[in-house]
């Protein structure tokens, strides 16, 4: 578009083109400040003071709360289950994604039918699958946790959601089962989008199966992978409402995340200052990540 | 593609259509009907989402609207999401009119001063029909913010089929009590594991951990606040606070099924009722669960006061249900309120709605208690039920935080985490008794800076 | 002759085996996934004397509907379910087509700000939900809107309207533009090619964003629990969330209608994921 003939005349071409550019992004730009910049500077002035639910009034205590938080023990507790929670969260669901890709990518009968059968626990309501997580893990009267208990690998009487590390296996495999579709589909589609001639020019060279998928069809991959892995952080570490209806972020806050610490300070305790405060450093964690994407990503390249 | 995107989007829309317009209720605009119909319109909260309660709630304010001509819209708010509820309507004064709850709301809406003073319902009820005990936990400074409904009170449920097939006595004190529990771990088919449980620790942090730990404090007579002076007095007391942990603790490893840790109330209450522990702790609703899931269990079901250290207990633990009114919608609309209020305390009334949940609510009306007590749902329990109305006429039971009259601390402790989060901990070995307890103590104090600061 | 033979019969051998091993990763993923679904199912359909017994019935020795009577006999389900649905729609419509405006603003016009949108949409994405909760809602008490779905709507349009800018961010970048340069010279205006080359050649994109959208909206629970307080104006999520609350699990009445709601929503994606798979697959998401 950069050209230099006849510059009065693309001048009004600009001019024209950036107002129907503005235009059609102004409906956005309107949303995102009203319904997501507004809150999140009422945050980070909530962070400031000491508000709190049950008496009305506040006033601004310049860092303390975020001196609150580096002092508070539950806090690097619960920080460090955010990470297990996001981390296997995500790599299970890539992984688990991915491998059905490769599944779902044969040709094979009922190939299609496999296909949208995967693709269900997409649309289960995460409601749904809470109740039917702690249904099955009833210590008396649940399918699974009587298995479990069978194998030996919980007690008589116990339900692996009573056991800490037991709640979070649970609720990290219930979070993979409903999120794995996403990755699956998306990584289908990337295998299916590989260049057919770079497998040729393997074979020709005699590379063996092993070899064209370690330094083709992975390799390939990759930007899929970073982009995946960058939405499916953003969204685990963030993600309240599944451990919230299973556990709750029992027992003894042994899957209690950010957010749930977040709800707890501010509906708990009631200390929505501090709260606010968790939920500023929880979200510039994840802005570095984001910014960490933008700066590799083609999508915000020109 | 286009023809693809358009036939869905038609798809939907009919489909959109036929469900707006099945139902029919579902996009009533309702904010202007009362302009409309010139009919004013109350908006009424309750916690209470049993499918009982409510119908029967439902059918009163019904009854009640017609006869006073007004409209009622009837929202169920989950006692779990309540407060984030309370909180957020009253930041932007969108509270209901009336609503109808534990203390712990009352307590959180008269610290917000957006409750209407209830005195004169009270005197034009007659004060001497209510139980005191009950108008205490709804007074501060000598006014009374909510009408108490009804009252609950904490027991030891428990099978009296089984202490009598294993010859068993009501336990006296700690150590009879704990024997008991052991006793009553029952292996039935015999293949070395236990299949009833002799008593359950519920701590789920959410709720039900706070009533496992008072019960027993209460039961040796010891507080958070001073009953008298309203004394934070929680930390001056940590020795036998542990010690009462460490008690609840063993019980926990002899005779409670380890899943406990994150029961909450129905689990146990199903536990009793469908015969996977012996006795439990719990206001009163095993009985009507019993009732509806497993009948022949009723006759089986008795309770007993928890005993104290060495001896009866000092005191119980207990909780209120109350209709509180909000001043936030005008004079005219709470003269309306309050009318609405005082029509539902006619005896028959107030016996049924109790009535709705047998043996865990009781009518703090003692004119309803006398029809109360006749119905047949809870006619079998004529022994328990005297028992646990004379402790409750007594005035030695508490709620948590509210030893000395309505408090905003019941309202923390009743929101919070924290007991539970404690009370899992020690029972993981991821905390010592002395640990859970000074950490129970320094949050306390959090919320007593928080309340007055 | 007889090695080219035991090769020819390893290879079958090998074949065989690895159909077998498919065969068994297709079984196992299958089961994982039908598992949990029959189990609410068939526990929605025992009498309690079944429900309760312990070892649990794999196979029901008697089924009953009792529990769907009293889950319905007094409960808001349809209503619950009629507000999801126009909850999720509105959004869903609402949300594709400023998000499909934007994105294409953003990818095809020179402006300024316009990186700053662009990366503030992905930076609006890991924003904690439960952050936008309380400052929304005194937005939408503001707005007057506490008693009606709007506020619900306004609450997934903060939501999921930075996913959506993104995932057409990526869909637009992969139209190659050329076709709606040449267009250009040959006099359209920008809105034409807007309209009828941009769109079309995107529109198995924007469906699948509107896809997504609608889910999202669908299964959100927290925003939906705060919004509204009336009865008669929740999700389905909430509404069925409600029966949780710890109060009073009844499992049978709670696993009705975790069937009767999870049912409906399995159903009309089965329908359309078609076009959901073909659009997501049609070249987007390649970081």
């Amino acid at each position: 578009m950069k050209n230099n003939r006849g510059i009065c005349f693309l001048d009004n071409i600009h001019t024209r083109r950036k107002l129907l550019g503005m235009t059609m992004v102004l409906p956005t730009v309107i949303i995102l400040v009203a319904l997501i910049l507004y809150p999140v500077i009422t945050n980070l002035y909530l962070s400031f003071t000491n508000s709190n639910l049950l008496k009305s009034g506040s006033s601004f205590i310049g860092f303390q709360n975020y001196a609150k938080i580096f002092s508070d023990k539950m806090f690097s507790k619960y920080a460090w289950n955010t990470l297990i929670w996001t981390v296997f969260s995500v790599v299970g669901q890539l992984v688990v994604g991915f491998a059905l890709a490769l599944l779902i990518s044969r040709q094979m009968r009922g190939g299609t039918f496999l296909r949208s059968f995967l693709l269900i626990p997409y649309v289960v309501p995460a409601v749904s699958i809470a109740l039917i997580a702690r249904w099955i893990l009833n210590s008396n009267y649940g399918i699974v946790n009587h298995w479990l208990q069978n194998m030996g690998l919980v007690a008589s009487g116990q339900s692996a959601l009573s056991l800490p590390v037991g709640a979070m296996i649970v609720v990290i495999i219930f979070n993979i089962w409903r999120s794995y579709p996403f990755p699956m589909l998306i990584y289908w589609a990337a295998l299916k989008g590989i260049d057919k001639e770079l497998y040729e020019a393997a074979n020709v060279d005699g590379a063996n199966k092993l070899q064209v998928f370690l330094y083709i069809t992975l390799p390939q991959l990759r930007n899929t992978t970073l982009t995946l892995l960058i939405l499916r952080i953003a969204w685990t570490a963030t993600y309240f409402d599944l451990i919230w209806m299973v556990t709750g972020g029992g027992p003894a806050g042994s899957t209690t995340q950010l957010p749930i610490m977040i709800y707890q300070n501010s509906f708990g305790t009631f200390q929505i200052g501090y709260a606010a405060a968790i939920s500023v450093i929880l979200g510039l964690i994840l802005m570095v990540f984001v910014i960490a994407y933008i700066r590799r990503s083609k999508n915000f390249a020109d | 593609m286009l023809k693809k995107v358009a036939a869905i989007v038609i798809v939907l829309a009919v489909m959109l259509t036929i469900l707006v317009g099945c139902p029919g209720k579902t996009e009533e605009p309702d904010t202007d009907k009362s302009n409309q119909t010139g009919k004013e319109k109350l908006v009424i909260w309750t916690n209470l989402t049993a499918e009982a309660q409510i119908t029967v709630l439902t059918k009163q304010f019904n009854e009640l609207s017609s006869e006073m001509g007004v409209e009622v819209e009837i929202n169920p708010v989950p006692l779990t999401d309540l407060y984030s509820k309370m909180a957020t309507a009253k930041e932007s004064g969108t509270l209901p009119d009336i609503m109808h709850t534990a203390e712990a709301s009352v307590a959180y809406l008269e610290g917000q001063g957006v409750l209407e003073c209830m005195d004169d319902i009270i005197n034009e009820l007659g004060r001497d029909d209510f139980m005191e005990s009950a108008l205490n936990m709804n007074t501060v400074d000598g006014k009374v913010w909510g009408v108490p409904d009804w009252v609950m009170h904490t027991s030891v449920w428990y099978r009296k089929d089984l202490f009598a097939k294993y010859g068993l006595n009501v336990p006296q004190n700690w150590e009879e009590f704990a024997a008991v529990a052991s006793a009553l771990n029952i292996d039935t088919n015999e293949d070395g594991e236990i299949d009833i449980y002799g008593f359950p620790v519920p701590m789920d942090a959410v709720l039900v951990a706070t009533q496992t730990y008072y019960p027993f404090l209460y039961a040796n007579g010891l507080t958070t606040l001073d009953p008298s002076t309203g004394e934070y007095v929680f930390g001056d007391n940590i020795e036998e606070e542990v010690e009462i942990m460490e008690y609840i603790m063993d019980l926990f490893k002899a005779s409670s099924p380890p899943a406990s840790i994150s029961w909450t109330w129905s689990d146990y209450r199903n536990a009793l009722v469908e015969g996977n522990v012996a006795m439990t702790l719990d206001m009163g609703a095993v009985v009507g669960l019993a009732q509806t899931n497993n009948p022949d269990m009723v006759v089986n079901l008795g309770c007993f006061d928890l005993p104290g250290k060495d001896g009866p207990a000092k005191a119980t633990f207990g909780g209120t249900y109350n209709f509180v009114v909000i001043n936030q919608g005008g004079d005219a609309k709470v003269a309306l309120a309050k009318e609405f209020v005082k029509k539902l305390y006619v005896p028959e009334r107030t016996a049924e709605r109790a009535l709705s949940r047998p043996m865990f609510a009781f009518p703090s009306q003692n004119s309803a208690f006398a029809i109360y007590k006749d119905d047949v749902s809870v006619q079998p329990f004529q022994t328990e039920m005297t028992t646990i109305y004379n402790s409750l006429r007594d005035l030695t039971w508490y709620a948590y935080g509210m030893e000395s009259g309505l408090n905003q601390l019941n309202t923390s402790m009743q929101a919070t985490t924290f007991f539970g989060e404690a009370m899992q901990s020690v029972a993981l070995n991821q905390m010592t008794s002395q640990e859970a307890v000074e950490y129970i103590d320094q949050k306390l104090q959090e919320q007593i800076q928080l309340i007055n600061p | 002759m007889i090695i080219m033979l035991e090769n020819k019969v390893k290879k079958r051998e090998k074949h065989l085996f690895r159909k077998c091993l498919i065969g068994a990763i297709v079984a196992l993923s299958i089961g994982m996934i039908a598992f949990p679904l029959y189990w609410m199912l068939i526990s929605s359909l025992k009498p309690s004397t079944e429900l309760f017994a312990s070892p649990p019935t794999i196979f029901p020795k008697s089924i009953s509907l009792e529990w769907y009577k009293k889950a319905f006999q007094n409960s808001m389900v349809l209503t619950y379910f009629g507000n999801s649905f126009i909850v999720s729609s509105i959004t869903t419509v609402v949300v594709t087509i400023v998000a499909t405006f934007g994105a294409y603003g953003l990818t095809r016009f020179r402006f300024v700000g316009r990186k700053i949108i662009t990366v503030s949409s992905l930076a609006a994405y890991c924003i904690p939900p439960i952050m936008l909760m309380v400052p929304l809602y005194r937005v939408v008490s503001k707005l007057r809107l506490i008693s009606s779905l709007l506020g619900v709507i306004i609450g997934h349009l903060a939501l999921t309207l930075p996913f959506a800018i993104w995932l057409l961010i990526s869909f637009f970048k992969s139209i190659p533009r050329e076709i709606e340069e040449s267009a250009l010279v040959n006099g359209a205006s920008e809105f034409t090619v807007f309209r009828k080359i941009a769109i079309p050649l995107c529109a198995p994109g924007i469906l699948s964003t509107a896809i997504l959208v609608f889910i999202l909206s669908w299964n959100e629970y927290l925003l939906a629990s705060v919004m509204v307080s009336q009865d008669s104006m929740k999700t389905l999520t909430v509404g069925l969330a409600n029966y949780i609350s710890n109060v009073q699990i009844d499992w049978g009445i709670v696993m009705a209608l975790g069937t009767a709601t999870t049912i409906p929503i399995v159903l009309m994606f089965s329908l359309i994921q078609k076009y959901f798979v073909e659009g997501l697959t049609a070249g987007a998401i390649k970081g």
